[in-house]
């Protein structure tokens, strides 16, 4: 292995640079981030069960009607009867804050995208960097900056989840017909009154596309995270792969597959309700 | 869409509020042990740990990652502490990055890896090795990349002069690879270590090893983050006491492996050996 240029090296500086100089700002971020996953987490788990079936239940019948609402029912309780409630809830708490977060960064940056020539030519390399490189390869930054736990879990699937919205927000603004918004400039709008009130609403349908490609793509990074203590059921999911337990392995895979379905369904739902 | 949106912010910065205020993990009961999964003798005694110091009004709590975030994250002075570093061979390189960690001392005296066998097979050293290259396959079945385990069977491959190469994934799939050749009855040379729970499932052997590659008898210790010892002189000095010794540890991971619910094996243990928790708890 002769090595003729190292780029490694550099990225490595510059990674313990910033853990070196980051570290009052990682700490902030490390707190209040472990705050609110443990929040909605200990909300999750200490309401009872049912109750959060039902409105899952609900939620579903609402958005994607009542054959999506029986499975939504049925898969839930299913999860809860193969004892894996507690986990599933730890798994969608980390999953909330992660998307939350995805789409407070990634609706702007896709706005900008939009608008701005430059900024499209910086962002899209970066967005194919954040989708190609292995989602493992963000662990070990993600643990140098926030140590092991749910931060940087979350970390590591909001950079892996962020691209398709960004994506799909840009694509939604850029699809927006162009003598819409010039008759909106006729009848003297200003660009912010466009952007709010004639660019985000028509572009709205594909930007709920991408925030369900971006909650899908949290769900595929859980297991991941679960090699860093994020808790949940990739815990599971390696605990059984790690001992060699098939019924364990595959209970816990399947409970992901069910709140995947659950949570992509309902969000379809929104997309579709805009049409 | 809209109401919910701004539905969201206050809810969070409501929760926040709420967990800012009771917060003060640093000093409180909370105790963050670190721990592979799948490392038998690493989970048993952690879990041990943990129902000592749980009855004692302690919260702990297994963080599972691999061994070298462990360690990045008790540099950070997050992760309290680790009780599964090999020393003096297999982890040496990875402990030296962090030199700030501090040794708690030895937890277990009679860990060792090497290069492993089942029973059947009959062959004894690794230098018998280049006699059977093609029974083997030329193969020696490995653990994870990077593991220390597999940095001491490349020593091996080049210090014995094999005709091998080591093949790396995972160590559960070194684990599945060895069963099944097991069940087949076939030649199968892989890279292990004791104490494990595939010695107590499978009929297995070490090859010795003449030139010492593997190095001798290693110790199994506990290392804390750097002000462990500071927040909290009386923990520090119980996992300097805990010592397993071999009819301990042997017996320890037979109940522990023969059971899923490992919290429920380490507390029943716990009852069971109340001498030997009286000595390690004691304060002098």
């Amino acid at each position: 292995m002769n090595k003729t240029i190292d780029i490694g090296q550099y990225v490595e500086t510059a990674i313990n640079w910033l853990t070196e100089n980051g570290k009052p700002l990682f700490d902030v971020i490390k707190h209040v981030g472990n705050s609110s996953i443990m929040g909605i987490e200990w909300a999750l788990v200490n309401t009872p069960f049912y109750i959060i079936i039902l409105l899952f239940t609900l939620l579903a019948w609402w958005k994607a009607g009542k054959g999506i609402a029986i499975m939504t029912a049925a898969g839930l309780t299913l999860i809860f009867l193969m004892g894996l409630w507690r986990e599933t809830m730890e798994t969608l708490a980390l999953i909330f804050v992660a998307t939350i977060t995805a789409l407070v960064l990634s609706v702007p940056l896709g706005i900008w995208a939009a608008k701005s020539k430059l900024a499209a030519k910086i962002i899209r390399p970066l967005l194919d960097l954040m989708q190609t490189m292995p989602a493992f390869v963000y662990l070990i930054p993600a643990v140098l900056f926030f140590s092991i736990g749910k931060v940087p879990g979350a970390f590591a699937t909001i950079i892996f989840a962020m691209p398709p919205a960004v994506r799909l927000t840009t694509l939604g603004i850029e699809a927006v017909p162009k003598d819409i918004v010039e008759a909106a400039r006729a009848f003297g709008a200003t660009n912010r009154q466009i952007l709010f009130k004639v660019e985000l609403p028509l572009a709205m349908q594909t930007i709920l596309a991408g925030i369900n490609q971006t909650i899908l793509l949290s769900l595929s990074m859980v297991v991941i995270a679960g090699m860093i203590a994020a808790g949940g059921l990739g815990e599971k999911v390696l605990e059984g792969i790690n001992n060699l337990d098939i019924g364990l392995g595959f209970e816990s895979g399947l409970s992901v597959v069910i709140l995947a379905i659950i949570l992509d369904r309902i969000t379809q739902g929104f997309v579709k309700k805009k049409q | 869409m809209k109401t919910v949106k701004y539905l969201f912010f206050p809810i969070l910065a409501a929760v926040f509020g709420i967990l800012s205020s009771c917060e003060n993990i640093k000093n409180s009961k909370y105790i963050t042990i670190g721990m592979v999964d799948g490392w038998a003798e690493d989970v048993a005694m952690t879990h041990i740990a943990k129902a000592i110091l749980d009855e004692q009004g302690y919260h702990v709590i297994i963080q599972k990652a691999s061994t070298d975030m462990i360690l990045a994250s008790m540099n950070n002075e997050d992760t309290d502490l680790f009780m599964g570093v090999w020393l003096p061979y297999t982890h040496a390189v990875k402990v030296a990055k962090f030199p700030e960690l501090i040794n708690l001392g030895t937890n277990y005296d009679n860990g060792r890896i090497g290069l492993v066998v089942p029973e059947y097979v009959p062959v004894n050293s690794i230098e018998e090795l280049n006699q059977h290259q093609d029974q083997f396959n030329h193969r020696i079945i490995g653990i994870e990349k990077g593991a220390g385990l597999t940095s001491g069977t490349d020593k091996a491959i080049i210090d014995y002069k094999l005709d091998y190469k080591q093949i790396n994934s995972s160590t559960i799939a070194m684990i599945t690879e060895l069963q099944n050749a097991i069940k087949r009855k076939e030649w199968i040379v892989t890279a292990g270590w004791q104490p494990h729970w595939m010695f107590g499932k499978m009929k297995l052997k070490f090859l010795e090893d003449p030139k010492k590659t593997f190095g001798e008898a290693e110790q199994i210790k506990t290392y804390s983050r750097k002000s462990f010892g500071k927040d909290h002189p009386d923990l520090a000095k119980f996992f300097y006491k805990i010592h397993f010794d071999d009819k301990n540890m042997a017996d320890l991971l037979t109940k522990m492996e023969d059971s899923k619910d490992k919290e429920a094996v380490a507390r029943k243990w716990v009852e069971d050996h109340p001498e030997l928790v009286k000595l390690w708890l004691d304060k002098n």
